[in-house]
């Protein structure tokens, strides 16, 4: 009780000098709370930027396709249903939200003047839309299109082509079996994803239209892009996947993390920050602490030894300084909640508007979305909390231990705060 | 022997201080005794020894030389843990000055002690309330140090030495920044305690007006005892 009497009162003593300290844990904890909540942002913004726009959670391919993206390496499932009726099988026994067969090529694009290289990609408008956001807008025009055989170009490609919605476009590539497969397909749909090799390289069909172009069966695809509740258990998705009977035995699954190493580096690389700014931080608030309790223990000088000499244990003296700094942790850590809850407010909601410096930007291959929303993650801001409450106590602990230590008959001698 | 209970004694305490090349003989030899009771002036000019003569006698200092009891505890032989243990409940102090707590009131300032030595709240209020009234701060209970003056300030350290019946107060010229009205009326405050509760008090001082109202006088002069007499003029 003494103990806290002295910890509480000896706080308010020079209350500049608390609030000081306060305001400097609470400056501390706000920034943790703000930057990290950006970072976090950035992360999740990143990762579903870059799971949402083509890639998906996880996919299938069959275990040659990856790197070399043979056309031959196909998947295709021997279930009697076919295609269709092994990936009901697939959704329901795996409770996926959604996935998306997927067929790919290389092939020319010509108008007839104008000629470019393109990544023909086919999908079925429906499920992709349902998966990833690349055909946003434009998913439709494949399906309930008026024009015969159509297709979807990226911006750049079009541009390139100068082809606009409606041209006419011939499109030769390599069958499977070995003829060269060409036909003439027409523009229905313009897209812009904002990741310039994507707008500039990618053609989209219809499923059907590009197996019958590289002489497929229905049942022959590329690739199975799949989403999942959350994208952080992809890894451990993709594992039981590979496991389960359910796949073709030439069937492998891969995790985004697998797909875009990158990424998975830049969240694990983003984790480490975190905790290295929370520690830097702490630090800087420790080395506060430190300067304000060190003031605190010489000013109080003589009455400490006096208590001393009156015969009171070294352990309430501790304890009572180490009290008064966890009060200043405490204040502080409110204050500092207040105050960053007050910008996480405005950031999660409006989020850093970044269009000004940067324009349109992308970023380890996915696009950024130029208006950065921070995400509230709680594990860091406990994490932060607990940080600078421990430095807070540690940095006090020497100024008490000198405390406890002080020699009463040298203590009594030293002059008086005024 | 005597009837009468011995509180303090030194036997034959020095206590050197090396200054450089030399040594500082603060106590040089000192042998005293007292007895429960007492109420005993140390007087002697600045730098004769009055200071640390009381340090050494309740073990905030060590003799370099020499043996030194309070009642039946031999302080030689204990550590600083018990030592403390040991002022904590034989021994209460006066300063000269600055011996309240800033952050506590009268109040809390006078039941620090009882506090420390766990005596139940209810015990201790009754206690220290009674005791602020018999030196005469009833009213002023609430008050910081800094809201009171300095001779109130002292009568808070009075109480609270007194508060939990030591065997032994010590003072070091408790009423050195005192006017001398106020120094007067605290001695005789401490004589009244002396006479009432039978405590045995030591104090310091080089004022000679103060230096009357004690009973017995201790002279150091250079560390040494130079005289030790009783005052005819008391009990
Ligand atoms: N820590 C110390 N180191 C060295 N010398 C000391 C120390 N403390 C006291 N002395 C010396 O011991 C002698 C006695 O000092 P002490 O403080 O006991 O005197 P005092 O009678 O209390 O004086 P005053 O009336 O000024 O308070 C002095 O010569 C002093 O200089
Ligand atoms: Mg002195």
């Amino acid at each position: 009780m003494i103990v806290l009497r002295l910890g509480w009162r000896n706080l308010w003593r020079n209350p500049r000098r608390s609030l000081i300290t306060i305001s400097a844990v609470a400056c501390g904890f706000a920034f943790l709370i703000t930057l990290i909540g950006l970072m976090v942002g950035l992360a999740h913004q990143m990762l579903s930027n870059g799971t949402e726009l083509l890639l998906g959670d996880a996919q299938l391919h069959h275990r040659d396709y990856l790197p070399k993206r043979s056309l031959y390496d196909t998947l295709s499932p021997e279930t009697p249903g076919g295609l269709e009726d092994w990936m009901d099988q697939l959704k329901a026994l795996l409770e996926l939200d959604h996935l998306s067969p997927r067929v790919y090529a290389f092939g020319l694009l010509s108008t007839g003047e104008l000629s470019a290289g393109a990544q023909l990609m086919g999908v079925d408008p429906e499920l992709e839309a349902g998966l990833t956001s690349f055909l946003e807008g434009v998913a439709e025009e494949l399906t309930g299109s008026a024009e015969d055989q159509p297709l979807l170009l990226g911006d750049v490609l079009a541009q390139e082509l100068e082809a606009t919605v409606g041209s006419e476009i011939a499109v030769v590539t390599q069958s499977v079996d070995g003829s060269l497969g060409n036909d003439l397909f027409h523009v229905s749909g313009i897209f812009h994803t904002g990741l310039r090799h994507l707008d500039r390289s990618l053609a989209v069909f219809p499923l059907r239209d590009l197996q019958q172009l590289l002489v497929l069966d229905p049942d022959q695809i590329h690739e199975i892009a799949m989403s999942i509740e959350d994208p952080m258990a992809a890894d451990g998705f993709a594992d039981s996947l590979n496991k389960s009977a359910i796949l073709p035995p030439d069937g492998v699954v891969q995790s985004w993390g697998d797909l875009a190493p990158q990424l998975r580096d830049y969240i694990g690389l983003a984790r480490g920050m975190y905790g290295f700014l929370i520690v830097i931080i702490a630090l800087f608030v420790a080395v506060g602490v430190l300067n304000t309790m060190m003031m605190a223990v010489f000013e109080r000088t003589r009455e400490i030894g006096l208590v001393n000499a009156l015969g009171m244990r070294p352990w309430p003296i501790v304890n009572s300084i180490l009290l008064e700094s966890f009060f200043l942790g405490v204040l502080g850590l409110g204050a500092g909640m207040g105050l960053g809850a007050w910008a996480m407010a405005y950031l999660t909601t409006r989020g850093l508007n970044l269009t000004r410096w940067t324009g349109e930007l992308s970023m380890l291959g996915t696009r950024m979305d130029p208006v950065l929303k921070a995400v509230w993650d709680w594990d860091y801001v406990l994490w932060s909390a607990v940080g600078l409450l421990v430095s807070t106590l540690l940095a006090a602990f020497f100024p008490a231990l000198r405390a406890a230590r002080l020699d009463p008959v040298e203590a009594l001698a030293a002059p008086v705060e005024g | 022997m005597g009837s009468k209970e011995m509180i303090l004694r030194l036997q034959d305490v020095s206590r050197m201080y090396e200054q450089g090349q030399e040594t500082v003989r603060a106590l040089d030899n000192v042998t005293l005794s007292l007895e429960k009771g007492e109420f005993v002036a140390i007087a002697g000019p600045s730098g004769s020894g009055k200071t640390t003569l009381l340090n050494v006698a309740v073990g905030l200092d060590r003799p370099t030389q020499g043996k030194v009891w309070i009642r039946d505890h031999y302080l030689n032989s204990m550590n600083t843990h018990a030592l403390a243990r040991l002022r904590l409940e034989e021994v209460g102090f006066i300063f000269q000055s600055y011996n309240l707590v800033p952050v506590l009131n009268a109040e809390e300032n006078a039941e620090l002690i009882l506090l420390l030595r766990g005596v139940p709240r209810q015990k201790r209020k009754t206690a220290v309330l009674q005791i602020l009234e018999e030196v005469g701060l009833a009213g002023l209970e609430k008050r910081r140090p800094s809201e009171l003056s300095g001779g109130q300030q002292q009568r808070v350290a009075v109480a609270r030495a007194i508060a939990a019946e030591p065997a032994l107060v010590l003072a070091d010229e408790p009423t050195a920044n005192l006017d001398s009205e106020t120094a007067l009326s605290l001695l005789k405050l401490m004589e009244k305690l002396n006479q009432e509760h039978a405590t045995t008090f030591l104090f310091s001082t080089h004022d000679p007006r103060v230096m009357k109202r004690a009973h017995r006088i201790i002279h150091l002069v250079d560390g040494r005892v130079d005289r030790d007499e009783p005052q005819p003029s008391h009990g």
